[in-house]
Order: C-alpha cells, then sequence, then structure tokens
C-alpha cells in the first residue's frame, strides 16, 4: 500500500510562483526595481515599498508631530510614487525621489492644516548663535536630553523641521535638500542655521 | 558648536513605523492599480460602445434623416409661453394636455425609429457617460491632497 505524506506548509508556500518570485526579487537593487515595476510587475513596487516604507515614515515623523498624520503621509508618498513612476527619469536614483515625493506630500498636508508662513520665521537678529561660551548642547548627554532635544524639534516652524529631518534622518547633503525642497541652497542653509539656533535658544531656556 | 549640535541631531531618538504600515501601504497601491485596471476597462468598454454606437448610427442614417423633422418638433419659446399661461390658468388641464402631447410626439418619433438606430443612439450616450465618467475620475485630486505645478508630485 502506498503511503503519501503531505507537502509542509513551507514546501507548499514555496511552491507558489509570487513567493518564490519575491524571494529572488529580494536581491534585486534599487534602480531596477523600477524598471520592474513599470513592466507591469506589482511584486517590484511592493518589494520598494518595504525597503523604503521605514526611512521614509521616520523623515517624515520628524516632519510632523502626528504618527498617524506621518502614517497618511508616508502612504500617499508611496501613492503618488506610484502614480508618476511612468513620468520619472529612470536614471534618477529612486531614494532621493520618493524623498521628494514625501516632502511634497508632507508639505501639502501640513499647509490644510496650518498654513507655512516663510515671512513668519524669525529672522538671525532674533537668534544669538554666535557663542563662544559651552552651550547647552555640551551638557546634553542622557537619553532624555535627547528626548527633549526631540521635542524642541518638533516645536520648530515647519520648513526648519524639514530641513532637520533631511539633514540628520534622511542625511542628505545641502545639494540634495534643496533639490528635495525646492528651494536655493543658501536658503536651505539658512534655514539649517536658523534651526540650529533656535534649538540652542530652546535648551539654554530649558536648562 | 554647531557641529556638537550636528551629533546631537544626527543621534536623536526616532520612532519606528508600526509593523504594519508596509503592508498597508502595499494594500492601498493594490487597490489603486485594480481601480486603474477597473477604470481602464471602463474606458475601453465606452470607447467600443461608442463606436458601435456610430457605426449603427450611420448605418440607419436614412432612418435618422426620417426622424429628424419629428424630432425637431419640440415646443418652441412662443408656445412654451402659452402653455404657461394655460398652467397658470388651469393647471390640471394644462398637465393632461402636456401629457396628451409629449404621448403624440414620442408615438411619431418612434414610429420612424429602427432598431439599429436605438441601439446605436442607445450606444453612443453609454459610450459618452462612460467617457465622461473616466476623464472626471482622472482629473479628481487623491485623497484630499493638492497637486502643485512644476516638478511637484
Amino acid at each position: 500500500m502506498e503511503v503519501r505524506t503531505s507537502p509542509s506548509p513551507l514546501a507548499l508556500k514555496l511552491s507558489r510562483p509570487s513567493i518564490v518570485y519575491s524571494i529572488r526579487a529580494v536581491n534585486i537593487p534599487d534602480d531596477e526595481l523600477p524598471r520592474r515595476a513599470l513592466r507591469d510587475d506589482p511584486a517590484a513596487f511592493n518589494l520598494l515599498i518595504q525597503r523604503h516604507t521605514p526611512p521614509v515614515y521616520r523623515i517624515v515623523r520628524r516632519m510632523c508631530s502626528d504618527r498617524a498624520e506621518a502614517e497618511a503621509i508616508t502612504q500617499e508618498a508611496f501613492l503618488r510614487a506610484w502614480e508618476s513612476l511612468p513620468r520619472s527619469k529612470s536614471e534618477r536614483p529612486f531614494r532621493p525621489w520618493l524623498i521628494q515625493i514625501a516632502v511634497n506630500a508632507a508639505r501639502d498636508a501640513l499647509k490644510k492644516s496650518r498654513p507655512l508662513d516663510f515671512a513668519d520665521l524669525p529672522g538671525d537678529e532674533a537668534l544669538q548663535i554666535a557663542s563662544a561660551e559651552p552651550g547647552p548642547e555640551e551638557q546634553l548627554e542622557s537619553s532624555e536630553a535627547l528626548a527633549r532635544l526631540a521635542e524642541a524639534v518638533q516645536a520648530l516652524p515647519a520648513p526648519y523641521r524639514m530641513a532637520v529631518a533631511l539633514r540628520y534622518e534622511a542625511e542628505m547633503s545641502y545639494e540634495e535638500m534643496a533639490q528635495a525642497l525646492q528651494l536655493p541652497l543658501n536658503t536651505v542653509r539658512t534655514h539649517l542655521h536658523r534651526a540650529k539656533g533656535i534649538l540652542r535658544q530652546t535648551l539654554e531656556r530649558d536648562r | 558648536m554647531n557641529d556638537r549640535m550636528d551629533e546631537l541631531l544626527s543621534r536623536l531618538p526616532s520612532e519606528p513605523p508600526t509593523s504594519d504600515l508596509a503592508a498597508r501601504i502595499v494594500q492601498a497601491v493594490s487597490q489603486r492599480r485594480q481601480a486603474r485596471r477597473r477604470w481602464r476597462r471602463v474606458g475601453l468598454a465606452a470607447l467600443a460602445s461608442g463606436l458601435g454606437g456610430f457605426v449603427l448610427l450611420l448605418s440607419s442614417w436614412s432612418e435618422a434623416i426620417g426622424v429628424l423633422p419629428a424630432a425637431g418638433s419640440l415646443p418652441d419659446a412662443s408656445s412654451l409661453s402659452q402653455w404657461i399661461t394655460a398652467f397658470l390658468a388651469a393647471p390640471q388641464e394644462a398637465l393632461v394636455d402636456l401629457a396628451d402631447s409629449a404621448i403624440a410626439w414620442e408615438a411619431a418619433l418612434s414610429e420612424g425609429i429602427g432598431v439599429l438606430l436605438l441601439l446605436g443612439i442607445v450606444l453612443l450616450t453609454v459610450g459618452a457617460c462612460g467617457g465622461l465618467a473616466r476623464l472626471l475620475v482622472r482629473a479628481a485630486p487623491r485623497n484630499g491632497y493638492s497637486h502643485g505645478k512644476g516638478v511637484h508630485v
């Protein structure tokens, strides 16, 4: 009598073509995946989502004060990226392009909740940045103090928060930031400089 | 000093996304993909229907010309004002008269219309409605976020 054993759940899973494909796709570089997604391969774009959701979320989360809003903006960024994929330039790396889309989605969402008024941004004269004395940041060591700094970042005006998020969370160069924010290079430098000035003042005040 | 601030900002604690966020985004994109496919099918069906209707209208052109005088016998502005006056004087009688003349107009129209011409008109209308719906869906903003100008995506 022939005894037939049923296949294990893992073997069943691996026998499905989509699963086998996605296991193979894990090794495909980022720049190849958009091209595959354009050839109507849903697994390719899904893999891009899996890879880039955590970094994009962290950048967006730094820009907005609410977790739910950050998740909605992250989702909107991927939806916009998927919609615009046929119009995108294939030679441009995927990550900076996606971050630019996320920045625009965040800007739209923040504009809706509270208009970004660049005229209201404080000028250099309001900030005492150039100080020779050891600043409050010298005393920031503990995780509690870092959490205080994170709170201070959340309280920054939105354009400054975006600059901080792109510089320190996305680790972008000034040129990449200027491109993502669609601002002149010097404006980006100024925003970051002023953001740090405000943070320093806030920390001094809370000391 | 600023270097120290740079270092601190690089070390800021960051909140990880919820574990199912990527899965939710995959699902949202998949829904958008399915909706796009559905609307593509609607567009193709509308095009086919419109073309079919146009061909049927062309093939029954002689019938259509015969029907035109009946279709053109709709009330003009003066008869409309007369009807309004009659309606204000005796509403019930005016409504009965209107129903009678509408039935008579429809009967005169349907006498001249063959099945092919009627089907052609229906298909053309369905095609136009489908095409219009597809255009409106394409123009609608996504998730309430505005789309700006230039490279803004």
